[in-house]
């Protein structure tokens, strides 16, 4: 049974609107990568792609001593966020999802609260607060601030609330207590759900741009997205394919991990938006 | 050293009462069924022993010792669930070997009694799938074997045979049975079936509403129920039970009457009438309303001529009645009860 | 295990040590699982908007040792200055752009997708959705180039055919539509895909029994698409103000800082800019409770787009 719900005229109709769409997505990201792949005399040329194409722009931003050092804190505080966030936002998912204590309803709703406040509303005491902290232009200011997670907590516990309720009272007839049931039974069974919270916490972290701003200064801390920025500000105009190589190597690790785990990574950003 | 103290056990949630003071003492080695409607309590009783729920008053023993505030992990017993709670990442030899794990017994042990209790289930060469690969009843086996292999003071079942078709929880009953009794572990067996109920218990707890109605063996169960609702819901098809008048010498009801004391209702079960007149006994007469054939025997609902009431009546073999034949039926007074008001069991009209 | 006869069991001790054990684990254990995340988010949420409330009747600069009192000074300051002026009148033409080119424009390439066959619908979709993934700065940084009247390969190529580029981030009247522009670029793909959430809940067999029925692609439209689709329109056009008030601060930093002349800057940029540009914490400050003020009511009205929307499905 297909799935096709227009009629013929509406379908060709619908293929040349949508290649259109298509075309103004994905052009300007092969103008980019394109020229990424130019040599240095033809960065100038109108012709979307190289005639000859090489990898020297690659070499020469990897070459970078300071883009290789953005490259190693990115990757840093996004995992070590990631990594963090996910043991919170299951630990506090756990607490919602399986128990009932006094303030259950008052916590929950300040956890939902926090997911409705963007950062720019308490962007002046935490920067005061950083400082305080001696937390200015390190990887733990740019890390701890953001390891709670309201989103990934809320989404966790749908799924946990999902769960049969008997497994809980079987593993504690066995003798499991709710530690051991959280980690041997209901942690195992929802990987789905966790692998998709830690690619779009993942995507989000690498392409976080304004809480670093606000707290890197140097190359002690500055992630990708900070030094990019900086690039874009110093560059000259020859060196536009190395930038362009940059920034395409800067986009390539969500890429990836979004074609490895598509459907999942779709979904769970479609009920982010619902919910953030 | 298996046996189950309930006193004044009770719960409730909020303002409803889902238990009421509840006592039952189970003796070690016991096979007790808690039977009635959905809603009624048992299962809630059941997780009270189990530990799953907490008590809102009374005292529950195990083995003697009070356990009314442990957890179910700090408790001895095993339980059997509905939907068998297997864990859907572990095969069939880690779901069984859980608990084990849970208690520190080491590898070596853990092997020796999975095998020696998917031997006695018949599960040996199903130890390496995972839950998703068996079939229902090969799941319901699983959920057995892993409580039987702790060698727990009290097994609890919660309607562990409800989920599987109807010939094979004929089968199934007989084994859990026949295992328990092998095993000789005391066990309390939840369900809504009345046929599961007598087939497998020592001894039964009715329960409706959050009551206990009776305590008893099947055949007192079945021979004297303590009240109406016992006598309704034990017994298929249902014992007629039909109001009845006292005119001062005879008890009357649609389609007879009987010489005996003043009663509310009265109560024959549709097997103990049989064709025909008897001398002394309770005789109902009317024609023929509809006939059922069951198979080895015959449903025939008769109806009085005064047609206030319909009379369920079950007769061996094929007697060729149709719609309108006119019957007389009778019952030995053994077989005829009485009710009061309330609907309690005065006796019967012998 | 001594046994201990049945009715003179010693209750009280064992019992209430069990039952304070019990306790613990329903309440304590909970909360100590919460407590990391009820604690950052009190320390880095929750005190941070009070005390930003306490900043803003305060006249202070990050580093001077006393701040100073100053009632609704801060408030009637920005309310008067130019750049308040600038950023709402800023913000309430990116919320009017985002509505046909953010809310209206994904609703037939919604329908488009979810019309055609399941593999090439899945194709179109997920193209589409590529720029979610990239970061704001990388598609600041690349539109920057590609827009560039000097140097960009699009004005290189207009040169070709005798067109000149206009240098449409440092042009007053351009800069605001050029980031309108590639922030729709950036979301569109997203919004179709809140849209195709709520197309999914169409039942395709009502389509197949009105096409039985003779009716046309515009009563089914009408008739049947529609009606699911409003709601979810309410939803996304409330989600995507809050998109265009918030999330466009970084390509307004990357590419213009708000100018040329203020006439990029939004309020959530204005609140930046006072407070980490001219350094006026006070009129940062009070511009934050503002914009939280604002938030709020948004929010509500999200909440109950929400609602709807849920309920329709």
């Amino acid at each position: 049974m297909s799935a096709m719900t227009l009629s013929p005229a509406w379908r060709v109709t619908a293929h040349v609107a949508l290649l259109m769409v298509c075309f103004a997505i994905i052009g300007p990201m092969l103008l980019v990568v394109g020229t990424s792949l130019k040599p240095d005399n033809e960065i100038f040329s109108p012709l979307p792609f190289p005639v000859s194409p090489t990898l020297d722009n690659y070499a020469a931003i990897l070459g970078d001593a300071a883009f290789r050092t953005y490259l190693w804190n990115s990757t840093g505080t996004t995992l070590l966020r990631v990594a963090g966030q996910l043991v919170l936002c299951v630990l506090a998912a756990y607490a919602f999802a399986r128990f009932r204590f006094p303030g259950h309803n008052a916590l929950f709703f300040l956890v939902l609260g926090a997911m409705m406040i963007p950062p720019q509303l308490t962007m002046i005491p935490n920067y005061i607060l950083i400082a305080d902290l001696g937390w200015f232009d390190t990887w733990t200011g740019i890390i701890v601030p953001n390891l709670a997670m309201p989103f990934g907590t809320f989404l966790l516990r749908q799924h946990m609330l999902a769960f049969p309720r008997e497994l809980f009272d079987a593993a504690e007839v066995d003798g499991a207590g709710p530690w051991r049931q959280l980690w041997l039974v209901l942690i195992p069974n929802l990987r789905p759900a966790l692998g998709a919270l830690a690619i779009v916490l993942f995507i989000e972290a690498w392409n976080e741009y304004f809480w670093p701003l606000l707290i890197s200064e140097t190359d002690r801390s500055a992630t990708l997205q900070i030094g990019l920025r900086g690039f874009l500000n110093e560059e000259t105009g020859d060196e536009f394919g190395k930038l362009m190589a940059g920034v395409t190597l800067a986009s390539l690790p969500a890429l990836a991990i979004f074609f490895a785990f598509q459907r999942q990574v779709m979904q769970t950003f479609v009920s982010s938006g619902l919910k953030g | 050293m298996g046996e189950v103290n309930l006193s004044g056990v009770a719960k409730r949630f909020g303002e409803t009462v889902a238990v009421e003071a509840l006592d039952l003492s189970i003796d070690d080695g016991e096979f007790v069924v808690l039977v009635g409607p959905s809603g009624c309590g048992k299962t809630t009783t059941l997780r009270m022993v189990a530990g799953l729920e907490e008590v809102s008053a009374g005292t529950i023993r195990l083995a003697g010792e009070d356990v009314t505030a442990r957890r179910a992990r700090e408790r001895d017993i095993a339980m059997v669930f509905q939907n068998y709670a297997l864990y859907p990442h572990m095969t069939v030899a880690e779901n069984v070997g859980f608990a084990l794990r849970m208690k520190g017994f080491s590898a070596a042990d853990r092997a020796a009694r999975i095998a020696r209790a998917a031997e006695l289930m018949g599960l040996s060469d199903l130890l390496a799938r995972f839950p998703r690969q068996l079939s229902g009843g090969q799941r319901q086996r699983v959920a057995v074997c892993r409580a039987i292999v702790r060698e727990p003071a009290v097994f609890l079942f919660d309607e562990p045979l409800s989920n599987l078709d109807a010939q094979l929880r004929v089968s199934a009953r007989t084994e859990i049975r026949a295992l328990q009794s092998e095993l000789n572990t005391t066990s309390v067996y939840v369900t809504h079936d009345q046929v599961e109920a007598m087939t497998m218990a020592d001894r039964i707890v009715v329960m409706h509403q959050g009551r206990v109605q009776q305590i008893a063996d099947p055949v007192t169960l079945y021979e004297a129920p303590a009240n109406t609702f016992v006598a309704a819901f034990i017994g298929s098809p249902a014992m007629n039970i039909v109001t009845a008048t006292h005119d001062g010498e005879q008890l009357k009801v649609p389609g007879g009457a009987l010489a005996a004391a003043p009663a509310a209702s009265v109560g024959v079960r549709p097997e103990h009438l049989t064709p025909g007149e008897a001398d002394g006994a309770f005789v109902l007469s009317g024609s023929v309303h509809l006939s059922e054939t069951l198979g080895g025997e015959t449903l025939v609902h008769l109806k009085p001529d005064d047609g206030a009431h319909v009379w369920q009546v079950r007769l061996p073999g094929h007697p060729r009645l149709t719609t309108g034949d006119a019957l007389t039926v009778s019952a030995p007074l053994a077989h005829v009860h009485l009710f009061d008001e309330a609907g309690t069991r005065i006796g019967t009209a012998a | 295990m001594v046994p201990v006869t049945a009715a003179e069991a010693p209750r009280t001790r064992p019992r209430l040590w069990a039952r304070l054990a019990a306790v613990r684990e329903e309440t304590a254990l909970p909360l100590l699982f919460l407590s990391p995340t009820i604690l950052l988010l009190g320390v880095f949420v929750y005190w941070p908007l009070l005390y930003t409330v306490y900043l803003s009747f305060v006249d202070w600069n990050f580093v001077a040792d006393s701040k100073d009192f100053v009632g609704f000074e801060n408030y009637s300051g920005i309310l008067g200055s130019t750049l308040f002026n600038d950023a709402a009148r800023n913000t309430l033409l990116y919320v009017v752009g985002s509505i046909p080119l953010k809310v209206l424009l994904p609703i037939p390439i919604a329908i488009g997708i979810w019309g055609l066959s399941q593999r090439m619908g899945d194709i179109y979709k997920t193209i589409i959705f590529l720029p979610t993934l990239i970061s704001f700065v990388v598609v600041a940084i690349a539109f920057s180039w590609l827009l560039n009247p000097f140097m960009g390969i699009i004005g290189e190529m207009l040169r070709l055919v005798g067109l000149r580029m206009p240098a449409v981030f440092s042009d007053a009247d351009l800069a605001l539509w050029g980031i309108l522009g590639i922030s729709t670029w950036k979301i569109i793909g997203f919004n179709t895909l809140l849209y195709l959430a709520g197309l999914a809940t169409i039942n395709r067999d009502y389509v197949e029994a009105m096409r039985v029925d003779g009716a046309s692609d515009g009563s089914i439209f009408r008739h049947l698409i529609w009606p699911m689709l409003t709601p979810t329109t309410f939803f996304v056009a409330i989600a995507t103000v809050i998109f265009s008030l918030q999330q466009v601060f970084t390509p307004i930093d990357v590419l213009t800082q708000g100018g040329p002349s203020n006439s990029t800057t939004n309020l959530f940029y204005m609140v930046y800019q006072y407070a980490f540009v001219t350094f006026n914490v006070g009129f940062g400050s009070a511009g934050t409770v503002m914009l939280f003020a604002l938030m709020i009511i948004v929010t509500l009205l999200k909440v109950k787009a929400f609602e709807r929307w849920v309920h329709y499905q």
